[in-house]
Formats: C-alpha cells, structure tokens, sequence
C-alpha cells in the first residue's frame, strides 16, 4: 500500500487529470467525484512501481478511464460527496466555453476520448493505442472522425 | 490555443482534494487497522449455536429411547425416539415383513403408529379369535408407555397383552433372528420345561406359544403335539431374566 506521502503527492499530482477526464467522459459533473475518489483508492492500493512520470500519469488515464465505463455501466450510484462541496464545481465549464466544449461533450464516447486525449493531454495516435489498448489504425480512424463531427458542428470555429 | 482550453477550468477544488484525503486516510486506517465488529462474533456465536441445535436436534430425533415389540404371527419391532415418534420399523419374520412394506410408518408419534398398524388389512387377518396379541415394550417409563398402547383403538378389541423386557434381550433376541417380544415368550416357555427348539418356535404363533406354556404350567394341554420331545434350545447367548408367569398367567 502506498504511504500516505506518496498518495498526497499523486493527488497534487493528478487530481485535475482525473477531475477532467471524469468530467470529459460522464459530462454529469456531479458523478465525477465517485469515479475520482476510486481512482485514489486503488492508487493507494496499487502494488506495482512505476518506470517513469509518463508511465504513472498514463496508468493513471487508463485506470480513469476504465472507472468512469464501470461506473457509467453500473446502475447503483453510491454518492458520498458532502453537499457543500458541490457548490464549489465549475458548474458552468460546459456553458460558458462556447460551443467547442460543448461540442466535445455531445460527441459519441469512443471520439471524445481519443479527441480529448489527442487535443488537450498532447498524446499521439501511436500512444493514445499504447494507452486505450487499441490498434493504432483505430485511433487515427476515430480522430478523422471526431474531427470531421466537430468541424460539422463547429464549422470554422474548429481549428 | 488549445481547442480544448476550456477545459483547464475543469480542476480539482482545494476542499475536493482535502475531502479526498481524508477519505483515503480512513481507507488506509481501516486496511491497516481492520474495524471490529462486535457483530461478528455474536453472529459467529448464534451460528454456532444455530448448529448445534440442529446437530443436537437431529442426535435426539435418531437416538432411539425405547422398543415395542408387537407380535401375533407377525413380528415386528418399533424403535421410538425421546419425542416417543417412530423412527424404525422392522419385521422379524416373514408376515411382519410383509405387513410393514407397505405400511409406512415411520415419523408417526407411537399409538397413532400402532392404529395404523391394528387396522392394517394385511396385519387385521392375523387378528383372528383366538390370536394372542402381545405388545412387550422396553423403555426407562415402561408404564407410561404401556399405557399408552391400552389406549390403542385395537388394544381392547384384540384383547392384547403387554409386558417388559431389556436390552439384553432384545440384543439375544436378535441375535437369533427374533423379535424380542416373541423371544420373551421362548424364553419363558422354556422356563416352565417347555420342550419346542428355536427353529420349530419360528413357525409357533404367540397364541400357540402361550398355549404351550399353559400346557407346561398344567393349565391346559399343548395342541402341537408333534413337537419333540428334547428340551428347549439354549439360545446361543446367555438369557436375560423373563417370567414365565407373565406370559402365562393372562
């Protein structure tokens, strides 16, 4: 188990990562805080060793990524977020960002993903299969058509 | 500029992360320190308990407490539980055999057993007029027992008769191929000199039995008369003790 230096550093660390690809993946903001406290947990309880930065932030990723499918699959939501804390979430993000974000959000999961990782964490295709544990042809093929739904969308305001 | 710049408004609040932490300090306490739960215990207990019961339960159902020998021509024997229920049902002869394959009644609380026995069709063809149906009973209360079985609808009608016998007996009984109620009768037959073998006393009916040891006692004369004229067998093991006035004084 991971001492508690260790998991205070990785919630400096990555606690936006995570908030963000929660609040990329579920949209509803307020279901991002189970999927974020699980994804510590099982940091903390994780026994392996990481090889590098880049190594722990894609497992990471991955492990966010694969909590917020369990949870959207899972029909019991256990809520433990204490209220006042909700009044502190950007509520608005998604409104106030025109319609780029918005846009973003409305695509189908397996393009918002790829978009996200590619556009906004800096990942390349080659990657974002290493990470998603798809093939490389996949990933190209998901961001053309990300790409192509956004600028449908968005027209110039895209790129 | 990232098209995606909005995003970077999308942060972990201070209080987010504090209410993080403090939720994987409790996990950590409670993996490092595993909570007691005083339930736990006290549901093992009641577990146990629960079982023991059961095993106990089950143990007083199976053990047998007592033995009724019933007997006319047919011979049959029933073992009873503490709660006086049937929980064995055997014929010693061929005709008790017969009567109790299709007689189910094991479970039954006794005299409801013997009812159901009485009023058999295959059994009530023995019960002629001059049968001799005996019940021999062995128990710790033999006189609730046998009180018990007078209250028996057939008990009256057939004029049966009751009496006491041991463990060891029955034990000898057995081991001779008899029913300890018939072998009581034997026993006491050959007490008053009777001269009929084991073998020959497997074919006698309990009214042909009683009506030797009248014969013997000089109370009547044995209708068997081509039984032979050597004493009565000594059982393979040693006997228990049996009056023959019981059997034949009624």
């Amino acid at each position: 188990m991971k001492t508690e230096r260790e998991t205070d550093r990785a919630v400096e660390l990555y606690a936006d990562l995570v908030r963000r690809i929660c609040f990329v993946h579920l949209k509803n903001q307020y279901d991002t805080e189970d999927v974020f406290q699980t994804v510590f947990l099982k940091y903390m309880t994780h026994m392996g060793t990481f090889e590098s930065a880049d190594h722990e932030k894609a497992w990471f990723i991955r492990v966010t990524l694969n909590a917020c499918t369990d949870w959207l699959r899972s029909l019991t939501r256990h809520r433990h977020l204490p209220l006042e804390l909700l009044a502190e979430e950007p509520a608005a993000v998604a409104a106030d960002t025109g319609g780029v974000l918005a846009a973003v959000l409305a695509l189908p999961e397996k393009y918002r993903d790829v978009i996200y990782l590619h556009y906004y964490e800096g990942y390349t295709a080659p990657e974002i299969a290493a990470l998603l544990g798809r093939r490389e042809s996949t990933v190209y093929t998901r961001l053309a058509r990300g790409r192509a739904l956004l600028k449908t969308q968005l027209g110039g305001e895209w790129e | 500029m990232n098209p995606l710049h909005a995003l970077n408004e999308v942060r972990a609040t201070d209080r987010a992360k504090e209410n993080l932490r403090a939720q994987l300090t409790a996990a950590r306490a409670r993996q490092t320190h595993p909570r007691f739960f005083p339930t736990r215990p006290l549901a093992l207990t009641a577990c146990a308990a629960a079982l023991a019961l059961c095993a106990g339960g089950v143990w007083a159902w199976r053990s047998p407490t007592a033995y009724i020998s019933v007997d006319v021509n047919p011979s049959v024997e029933l073992t009873l539980n503490r709660f006086d229920r049937v929980i064995d049902a055997c014929g010693y002869n061929e005709d008790g055999i017969e009567v109790l394959s299709d007689l189910p009644i094991t479970g039954k609380y006794y005299t409801d057993a013997v009812d159901a026995l009485l009023s058999d069709t295959d059994f009530v063809q023995y019960l002629g007029k001059d049968c001799a149906l005996t019940f021999t009973v062995i128990a710790d209360d033999i006189e609730t027992l046998q009180t018990g079985l007078q209250s028996c609808n057939g008990y009256q009608k057939y004029d049966a008769s009751s009496y006491a016998s041991t463990a060891e007996c029955r034990e000898e009984a057995h081991h001779n191929g008899f029913s300890f109620g018939k072998y009581e009768a034997y026993q006491a037959l050959c007490q008053v000199g009777g001269s009929v073998s084991l073998d020959e006393c497997r074919d006698l009916t309990m009214a042909q039995l009683q009506q030797e040891i009248k014969a013997c006692l000089g109370h009547g004369s044995a209708p068997q008369s081509e039984f032979d004229d050597e004493n009565c067998e000594q059982p393979s093991a040693s006997p228990g003790h049996h009056g023959a006035d019981h059997h034949a004084g009624d």
